[in-house]
């Protein structure tokens, strides 16, 4: 008896884990998603703040079974709520937005190394050359200007002697790019490129019939405004 | 923009909860003293007070840490074991400590922020 209630103590106990989890992976989802689609290396400060706070306060019921989930939710959501806020402030204002995400700094100007501005940064010379050769800029003066961006990023501006020949400068004139976007991926039509191309699912058929292939056998479908595609059918084959 | 309105019709939900939650916290806290003097009044049986406690921590487990909740079951359990005044006081006052702590946790005072 006694063990049968032991067992049946850590089952409840498991299934409340399981779904403290579930509901704590979907709140942090959605509140993550409220907050909008940046990459961990493109958040600004005060994004990478809440989102290292969100996950430490997810994390707390979860450990803690004793505390209610309740607590744990209704921070996530406040903390959301002040990250939105403090984005549209930072929109609104520039005062904001340096006080909240810093400025860039010109670290390298005119191939000259700004070392106060490398100090106030705390970069190291080791940190700027791995963050130039990361760019392809191998030789610093070559570098007109490089920016340390908020996000820690450097963006970099080569001289003009050192920069590449562009279709520009040699005055070519070629057709504007236009993007292909997959039509049919894994034997499905996909309606929304379609209509973003303007192509009707009839013309795709008639392309279809043309390679004598249908769309059921096909693993991926590309297709631009040009009418310029490339299908490979299931099994790798291209057409 | 279209961001802000989802996410402060959420805090503005939150905020009401969290108040509602603290009015009814506080109620069954002060519900539950009461049931415990029924008790020692010999007003309502053990089994009927258990009962009346199940229900009320099932829907206070949202907002209450279970620890505290569990340690009132606990000392609901022991209150039919014990015979005499002296020994029902003491559990009654244990009671009413925890249920002290959970009204200071509900508590909007300043203190409560830091």
């Amino acid at each position: 008896m006694q063990e049968k209630l032991q067992i049946i103590t850590a089952v409840i106990y498991m299934i409340s884990t399981v779904m403290r989890t579930i509901i704590l992976y979907i709140t942090v989802t959605l509140a993550i998603r409220l907050m909008g689609k940046r990459q961990i290396g493109d958040m600004q400060p005060n994004e990478l703040v809440i989102t290292l706070l969100i996950s430490e306060i997810a994390a707390i019921p979860l450990q803690d079974t004793e505390q209610p989930m309740f607590i744990g939710l209704a921070a996530i959501f406040v903390l959301v709520f002040l990250e939105i806020i403090i984005s549209i402030l930072a929109m609104k204002s520039f005062s904001m937005r340096r006080l909240l995400n810093g400025q860039s700094v010109v670290i390298i100007k005119n191939g000259v190394i700004d070392q106060h501005a490398m100090r106030n940064v705390r970069m190291t010379v080791i940190d700027l050359i791995e963050q130039l050769r990361g760019q392809d800029v191998f030789n610093i003066e070559d570098v007109a200007f490089a920016v340390l961006e908020v996000n820690g990023n450097l963006s970099v501006l080569l001289k003009k002697d050192a920069q590449t020949v562009s279709v520009k400068d040699i005055n070519l004139t070629l057709q504007d790019e236009s993007l292909p976007l997959p039509v049919i991926s894994d034997g499905k039509i996909i309606y929304e490129s379609l209509r973003s191309l303007e192509v009707t699912p009839q013309n795709l058929n008639k392309i279809l019939k043309h390679k004598c292939a249908s769309h059921k056998d096909i693993f991926l479908m590309t297709l631009d405004r040009e009418g310029n595609h490339t299908i490979i059918k299931k099994g790798g084959s291209i057409i | 923009m279209k961001r802000l309105i989802p996410a402060a019709i959420i805090l503005v939900f939150i905020i009401t909860i969290c108040f509602v939650a603290n009015i009814y916290v506080n109620q069954n806290c002060d519900l539950t003293l009461e049931n415990i003097k029924k008790y020692q009044n010999n007003e309502i049986s053990s089994s009927k007070l258990e009962s009346i406690w199940q229900e009320q921590k099932e829907k206070m487990a949202l907002f209450v840490n279970h620890g505290f909740l569990d340690k009132i079951t606990i000392y609901i359990g022991q209150l039919s074991a014990k015979e005499n005044k002296a020994e029902l006081d003491v559990v009654y006052q244990n009671i009413e400590s925890v249920i002290k702590l959970i009204k200071a946790e509900q508590d909007f005072a300043l203190h409560s922020f830091y």
